[in-house]
């Protein structure tokens, strides 16, 4: 015994100290931080079915990424071996598509902008390229994957694009499908160039019908300017509607850049047709945070008071009365407020003094539904300067 | 297994002073970069705040309080680890040679011992892992100890706070002391197979000659390829597998890897092993 004992003595200090390194590794994470939701205002059964995709930063650079519902968050620690090993980071959406449709999601790009869902069918399209001629762009072929979602059977078909469409790639926005026509919004790079496009191909007789330049910027166009799509890019269902921006920027001596006031157009999925939105020149400044909703399209103007929302009806063509929700709101430069409108409710959660306000509107009537407050349970935990970013708020789940 | 821990005890105290000179290195060259490092920032603190007639406060304001990371990532901190992964990188090799190439042919002795041969190679890669692990514990230890250092030089008012468990999110160090206790084991287990892959590729070097070195850098070529071959399947199917079914992959692969190495030690050091 006694000729081992350097083996002996290094062996146990190498397990007391790695063992109690993880043992109080462990104790640390236990303690993490949680949030719940506090009701202060209005009907409780209004988030009942809500999850808050969120992530917080605790000073530093990681994002820390957590669900919170009624019943507190639940914790995803960022960067734990496991958690990244089942894809919990992936936007809840595609956490529900990989849970239930295992098979057709393999090797998909997770990007809603290349899905379609109605409640038969999920669809999948991709343009994947197939050369590398370098300046002259990729010859690309479109791939579409079918799910039916009721027999859980898939099929896929692949078209050629044409010689000329060629670009470096092609970044995918929005599809739409009504009567067999898949009509797919996509952004195309060329050498510096950008092209937003509505490529239709008939389901049919599996072809491309059409192929529509919405806009286009000229590659010294393109430091000063940019397209902006404004519709909710996680929606995979059918939106009669997009709507997009062409901004303009200058840039001022001390490299801040100032925006010149941009054209607003809308597009027409079923009439194909684009028409230029002309906005009063009061609401100017707030057009870049413009919600399109079914048929309305609505400004949020924060102010001291709490929220004004514009609202412009496409059908009718005209602006309408504007809503205006009332809470105690306090201007906040760090963290712009989060601001969603699904099946006609508003979501806001604006930061105040001791955590975040979480308000529900209902946008038909302009009532206020619910208030509440998304506070933090274990202050310690936390430092004071902590910033809480919500990137998603899904309803009905399951 | 009495015959292993003596072995294991032997291949111990061979490495034993030198083990030594690197801790002690390790030791007086990380205390000296926390002071160094400290003495620094304080110097350029008073000279700062002399020359623009700065307050406390207002100087924080600017620049900030003391950031560990000047100890953590300077020189003095790193060097000596780089350097300690070096050498036992070195010894990888080493543990093996000597015994032939040592003053008396040692090798001739371990084989005769009358106990199953790859006893040796399994104390040997015990060693090197037990090495290792004690290197990692050192630097456990010596981080509080390193703290206390700093903040008895920095003033209370330019003192950071430095939590042990935020230590992963350096970068290196994510590596060696992953967040939980799996992946560590996971970590230091490709480590465990990546020297048995060696010692593998070593005994064939010593038992076919120059024929060896060839053969052994095929050997290690493939066991490479099997190791990553489902990150490469998954590359080539453009992520048609989950990243759990990759990972189950892997860790198949890994036993295969680590038992043919195994395997292929046995029969050599058996049948093949010249001395």
């Amino acid at each position: 015994m006694k000729k081992y004992w350097k083996t002996i003595l290094i062996s146990l200090i190498i397990v007391t100290t790695i063992g109690s390194y993880y043992i109080q590794q462990a104790m640390a994470s236990k303690k993490d931080v949680s949030f719940k939701i506090e009701t202060t205002n209005g009907d409780k059964g209004e988030i009942d079915n809500l999850i808050l995709q969120a992530s917080y930063q605790n000073g530093g650079n990681i994002h820390h990424w957590l669900q919170i519902s009624k019943d507190g968050s639940t914790n995803q620690i960022s960067r734990t071996f496991f958690r990244d090993l089942v894809e919990a980071h992936e936007p809840l959406m595609f956490q529900k598509y990989i849970q239930e449709y295992r098979n057709f999601m393999r090797g998909k790009v997770l990007n809603p902008g290349q899905y379609f869902e109605d409640e038969d069918r999920l669809i999948y399209t991709t343009f994947q390229s197939n050369g590398r001629n370098k300046g002259l762009g990729n010859l690309f072929t479109l791939q579409i994957d079918t799910l039916d979602k009721k027999t859980n059977d898939s099929s896929s078909f692949e078209i050629n694009m044409p010689d000329q469409v060629r670009y470096d790639w092609i970044n995918e926005r929005d599809i739409y499908i009504e009567n067999g026509k898949i009509k797919i919004l996509a952004t195309s790079y060329l050498n510096g160039e950008e092209e937003l496009h509505i490529y239709t191909v008939d389901e049919n007789k599996k072809e491309l019908e059409h192929d529509l330049i919405l806009a286009k910027l000229e590659s010294e166009e393109r430091a000063q300017t940019s397209i902006n799509i404004l519709n909710d890019y996680n929606k995979v269902q059918n939106e009669n509607y997009i709507l997009y921006m062409v901004e303009k920027y200058k840039y001022l001596d001390d490299g801040e850049r100032e925006t010149i006031p941009s054209k607003m157009y809308l597009y027409n999925y079923l009439n194909n047709e684009v028409k230029e939105l002309t906005i009063p020149a009061e609401l100017k400044p707030y057009m870049k945070y413009m919600i399109l909703h079914g048929t309305d399209i609505f400004i949020p103007v924060h102010s001291a008071i709490g929220l004004e929302l514009k609202r412009y009806n496409i059908e009718k063509n005209q602006w309408e009365e504007h809503l205006s929700f009332k809470y105690p709101s306090i201007a906040n430069d760090e963290e712009a407020p989060f601001l969603q409108i699904t099946d006609d409710k508003l979501y806001l959660v604006s930061r105040v003094s001791d955590g975040h306000f979480f308000f529900i509107g209902d946008v038909r009537t302009g009532e206020s539904l619910y208030e509440g407050k998304i506070i933090n349970e274990n202050k310690e935990n936390l430092n004071a300067d902590y910033s809480l970013m919500i990137e998603q708020i899904y309803n009905n789940m399951n | 297994m009495k015959n292993f821990f003596k072995l294991l005890n032997f291949e111990v105290n061979r490495f034993f002073k030198l083990y030594l000179t690197l801790i002690g290195l390790i030791i007086v060259s990380q205390f000296i970069g926390a002071i160094v490092e400290s003495k620094v920032y304080m110097d350029r603190t008073d000279q700062e705040m002399y020359k623009n007639q700065l307050s406390m406060s207002q100087y924080i304001e600017r620049h900030g309080v003391f950031s560990f990371n000047y100890v953590f990532e300077s020189e003095w901190f790193l060097l000596p680890i780089f350097f300690s992964i070096a050498m036992l990188m070195i010894y990888v090799f080493f543990i093996w040679y000597r015994d032939w190439f040592g003053k008396n042919t040692f090798i001739y002795r371990l084989l005769m011992l009358p106990t199953e041969r790859i006893t040796i190679y399994f104390a040997k890669l015990t060693t090197i892992m037990f090495l290792v692990l004690g290197l990692v514990t050192l630097q456990i230890l010596l981080i509080p100890i390193e703290i206390q250092i700093v903040n008895s030089i920095i003033p209370t008012d330019f003192q950071s706070n430095f939590s042990f468990y935020h230590f992963s999110s350096f970068e290196i160090w994510g590596w060696m002391y992953p967040n939980t206790f799996t992946e560590f084991i996971l970590i230091y287990g490709v480590g465990l197979i990546f020297v048995a892959v060696l010692f593998t590729a070593i005994l064939i070097e010593r038992s076919y000659g120059l024929k060896g070195i060839l053969f052994a850098i095929v050997y290690g070529m493939v066991s490479f390829g099997v190791f990553f071959a489902p990150i490469l399947l998954n590359e080539l199917s453009s992520g048609y597998f989950y990243s759990l079914e990759v990972f189950l992959m892997l860790l198949v692969m890994s036993f295969i890897v680590l038992g043919s190495a195994i395997w292929i030690a046995n029969h050599l050091l058996k049948y093949k092993i010249r001395v």
